[in-house]
């Protein structure tokens, strides 16, 4: 893109490792995430900070990552949905998985990811927990139902 | 043969794995060497001429790659918005038709650029006085499209039977009453986009979409190439539809084909949210008149129904009409009927099709009503659908004699399940006030019916069939070939117990697969219409079955005793599975829904508390998927019912994001409970099975208009039942001092 917004270089830490990146000051964490590090499990949606899709954890605590500029994070903690269950689904994962709380799976990361960070800081909610928490995400496909199930299933197993 | 039986047990989806970790691959995940990037230039004015286009700042920005405008298409036809209505949208516009309409497009290295370029183009239009209304559309002198005297999207239709205006005559009671409601988006969480690779003769195109073989042949039209020359491939992964993609989108597909065309490369156009909101296609906006007569103890005696559509700007409301008088004629028996539609087009955002195509709106009119007609007689609304309801026996509006229904058994499971009790109601016509707690807020309860379709048949001129390749491979793992697209309503889940069943194998060594449409079988019309479990389920099992057959007569073996050792050194085999309905019509899916809210007196907001969704699926095959397509369709439903609309300043959408467009939030949502009644049809879908996806949508909104009426004493009649209307009728419903309530 043209105009005086030049590439400097920022160190991001990225799920356990540490990348320099060439970020221009305007660059969102999202689109750094995406196509500069080629992580693509965490998604676009909205853009203005209103669906979740884009949800990672900064220092373990859920943000939207399309409402984060890159260069203001360097020494920041940054996992995404690649963070974990690597090979085989996590707890909350397979929470999703056995409850049914995956259709389109859009949204799925997003939420998964916003799980985590609730039960990293909140081990065993109750259901009106659970839905508070998570109404920073939407998804269209499952009336949320299911993954409120999943949430305090995975919550329970702790 | 498997001792476990796998249809109806739950099961984790097939593609659960990849979606959970974040590796699936989504169409904007997706990139193709020397991939470059389109944006679209779109008019701000809902009707204009463009009366000039400077292309030269547009050229200048580095890494633009070429520029396309009107004159590049003007050639070629326009674009039709239904497989079967008639092409009237350009892909490029020189005349746009709504605010979003395309005048040009951009292609360049990056998508930045192509949307800095987009803004540099510099574009003149001449404004032209807008037609926003659409009673002014079908009474007023403007023209908006030459074809289309009177801009009527679509042949009227008027269908009678019977002598309604004398049958009226003689009716104890008598009501007439309006409805209307509104422009509602499907809003995907995924924006759109599509990839177009035109390289020499061939294209290849990689959309979001319903159905790969109606897109294929649309586009080959919109593009005046042959069918053989396009290949449509479906995303490994799709983030839903809702209706949205039963239609090409003219500013989408076909624009990046001509892009790719145009550079000599695979072009990407991802849609801006905005865009994917309000550039595309809406549900039709709909006024509903409804006249209806009955006699002393509730029997419908006649019934008349007139309903304007609004169809946007190239829309073809025909299509939601037939969609509607279908259902709104057969739910109850009824002897004198007369129904009659109009559609006109506007200058708003097309109309296309929207899970539950014009059910939705005739539900919340003829539901709403009910309600009302119930009242005045003191007659459970529960008592009077079961007076009035549809059985086995009786005929469809094509002729079908009705072989499974089960209103009666989604009715007594439901209300059994809600708790119903009739609201208490008060001499006729009276609005009983309901006593606000300490916080000012009060309580109502309300139920409704709703019956939709499973499958096309009978509803558009090309054939309803499905056609699959059953493949067993020497891995002694069994291949399925067909055009299903999982756009997360779990077909591939389904598709592969329904075949693990036939076979009598573990679905694990089931495969279902698509590889695009030169790789599969003819299925015009994909996932459209909730046909996947009972069309496509027809064909797979119809395979599955002919599979196992051939397995015992080569190998004298059931499929479940095959070894990799009896297939060694043999041939795969391969057989079709095909099936068509006989039916003149599509199957009939009906179910019944119980309600409560509780009304802020002060705010106007609704808040619903409690919802029992009673649906008859026929037999469930995939119990987490069939809970969750009725769980999830609340969430459309319900803000059908109470937030959801599309709004325009003189044609301009002024909502058109999530910040705006309000739905419903996890700590927003009722508790629900799921009836699954399961009433099998003889020559339904595997099993019985019929459908659910999209016949669990019309009983929710007037559910929750019933329940608001009982809440507050006001009934409502127009979508969204958004707080300002809530409140508004609150005071319509506040006496005058001296006088008694409305």
């Amino acid at each position: 893109m043209s105009g005086p917004d030049p590439a400097r270089p920022v160190h991001l830490s990225v799920n356990g490792r540490r990348h320099e990146v060439a970020c221009a000051a305007s660059d969102t964490l999202l689109a750094v995430l995406r196509e500069h590090l080629h992580l693509k499990g965490t998604k676009f949606g909205c853009g203005i900070g209103y669906c979740g899709a884009c949800t990672v954890l900064v220092d373990g605590a859920a943000a939207h990552s399309c409402c984060l500029l890159a260069a203001t994070l360097e020494d920041r903690r940054i996992t995404t949905i690649e963070g974990a269950g690597d090979e085989a689904p996590d707890a909350v994962q397979q929470a999703f998985l056995e409850a049914g709380a995956v259709q389109c799976g859009y949204c799925t990361p997003g939420f998964v990811v916003s799980v985590r960070a609730l039960l990293s800081e909140n081990p065993a909610p109750s259901e009106a927990e659970v839905r508070r928490f998570l109404s920073g995400n939407i998804c269209r496909c499952s009336g949320f139902a299911a993954i409120v199930r999943a949430g305090l299933a995975a919550g329970g197993d702790r | 043969m498997s001792s476990q039986p796998v249809v109806g047990r739950p099961v984790p989806r097939v593609d659960g794995w990849e979606k959970v970790s974040g590796s699936a691959e989504f169409l904007a995940d997706m990139v193709l060497p020397g991939m470059a990037h389109a944006a679209v230039v779109r008019s701000p004015h809902p009707r204009a001429r463009v009366a000039g286009l400077d292309t030269g700042a547009a050229l200048e920005v580095p890494g633009v790659l070429a520029v396309l405008t009107p004159g590049d298409v003007a050639q070629l036809p326009p674009v039709r918005i239904f497989a079967d209505s008639p092409p009237v949208q350009r892909v490029l516009t020189h005349t746009p038709q709504f605010a979003g309409d395309a005048v040009a497009a951009v292609v360049a290295e990056t998508e930045a650029c192509a949307r800095e370029a987009a803004l540099a183009l510099e574009v003149a239009y001449e404004v032209l006085p807008a037609v926003l209304s659409a009673a002014e559309a079908r009474d007023g002198d403007a023209q908006l499209h030459a074809a289309a005297p009177g801009n009527r999207a679509g042949p009227p239709i008027d269908i009678s039977r019977g002598d309604v205006d004398g049958a009226l005559a003689g009716c104890a009671h008598v009501f007439r009453d309006r409805y209307s409601t509104q422009r509602q988006c499907a809003q995907t969480i995924e924006p759109l986009a599509c990839i177009c690779d035109w390289s020499g003769d061939h294209l290849d195109v990689w959309t979001h979409l319903d159905s790969m073989f109606h897109f294929r042949d649309a586009l080959a039209e919109a593009l005046a190439i042959d069918t053989e020359q396009v290949r449509i491939h479906p995303p490994e992964a799709l983030g839903a539809s809702f209706g949205l993609k039963n239609s090409l989108i003219a500013s989408l597909e076909p624009l990046a084909a001509l892009a790719s065309r145009a550079v000599g490369r695979p072009v990407k156009l991802a849609l801006l949210p905005e865009e994917s909101m309000s550039a595309t296609v809406t549900r039709h906006p709909a006024l509903i008149d409804l006249v209806t007569g009955v006699d002393e103890d509730g029997i419908l005696v006649a019934r008349s129904a007139d309903v304007l559509l609004d169809s946007g700007a190239y829309g073809w409301g025909y299509v939601v009409a037939l969609s509607m008088v279908g259902k709104w004629a057969s739910l109850y028996r009824t002897e004198h009927l007369r129904f009659s539609a109009t559609s006109v087009y506007t200058n708003h955002v097309p109309g296309g099709a929207y899970r539950s195509v014009g059910t939705a709106q005739i539900h919340f009119a003829m539901e709403s009503q009910l309600d009302d007609i119930a009242r005045t007689l003191d007659i459970d609304p529960v008592e009077l659908r079961r007076r009035n309801v549809a059985r086995v026996g009786d005929p469809l509006s094509l002729g079908t004699t009705i072989r499974s229904f089960g209103a009666e058994a989604c009715l007594d499971r439901g209300g059994a399940v809600a708790g119903w009790v009739a609201p208490a109601t008060s001499a006729p016509g009276e609005a009983p006030p309901r006593p606000c707690d300490p916080l000012g807020r009060s309580r109502g309860r309300g139920m409704a019916m709703g019956m939709h379709h499973a499958g096309l048949t009978g509803l558009t001129p090309v054939p309803e069939a499905s056609r699959c390749a059953v493949e067993l491979r020497s891995d002694v793992t069994v291949s399925i070939s067909l055009g299903v697209i999982d756009k997360g309503q779990g077909a591939l889940t389904t598709l592969t117990l329904v075949a693990a069943d036939e076979l009598g194998l573990p679905p694990e060594r089931i495969r279902i697969q698509n590889h695009g449409t030169a790789a599969v079988p003819l299925d015009f019309w994909g996932a459209e219409a909730s046909r996947t479990t009972y069309v496509m389920g027809r064909a797979v099992a119809d395979g599955s079955r002919r599979l196992r057959s051939a397995i015992v007569e080569r190998f004298g073996t059931e499929p479940a005793e095959l070894t990799a050792a009896i297939t060694a050194g043999t041939e795969p085999i391969t057989v079709e599975g095909y099936f068509a309905p006989a039916d003149s019509d599509p199957l009939p899916v009906v179910g019944a829904h119980f309600c409560e809210v509780e009304v802020d007196h002060a705010t106007g907001q609704v808040r619903v508390l409690r919802y029992v969704a009673a649906q008859d699926v026929g037999r469930v095959i995939n119990p987490l998927g069939c809970r969750g397509q009725v769980e999830g369709g609340l969430h459309h439903g319900i803000g059908y019912a109470l937030l959801e609309e599309l709004r325009h300043d003189e044609g301009a959408p002024l909502n058109p994001n999530f910040m705006g467009y309000k739905v419903l939030m996890a700590d927003d949502m009722p508790e629900i409970e799921v009836v699954l009644v399961e009433d099998p049809d003889p020559d339904g879908g595997p099993h019985g099975a019929k459908g659910v996806g999209t016949p669990v949508i019309p009983a929710i909104a007037p559910a929750v208009a019933n329940a608001v009426r009982d809440a507050i004493g006001v009934r409502l009649r127009e979508l969204p039942m958004i707080p300002p209307r809530v409140l508004a009728a609150l005071l319509r419903a506040e006496p005058a001092p001296g006088e008694p309530s409305a």
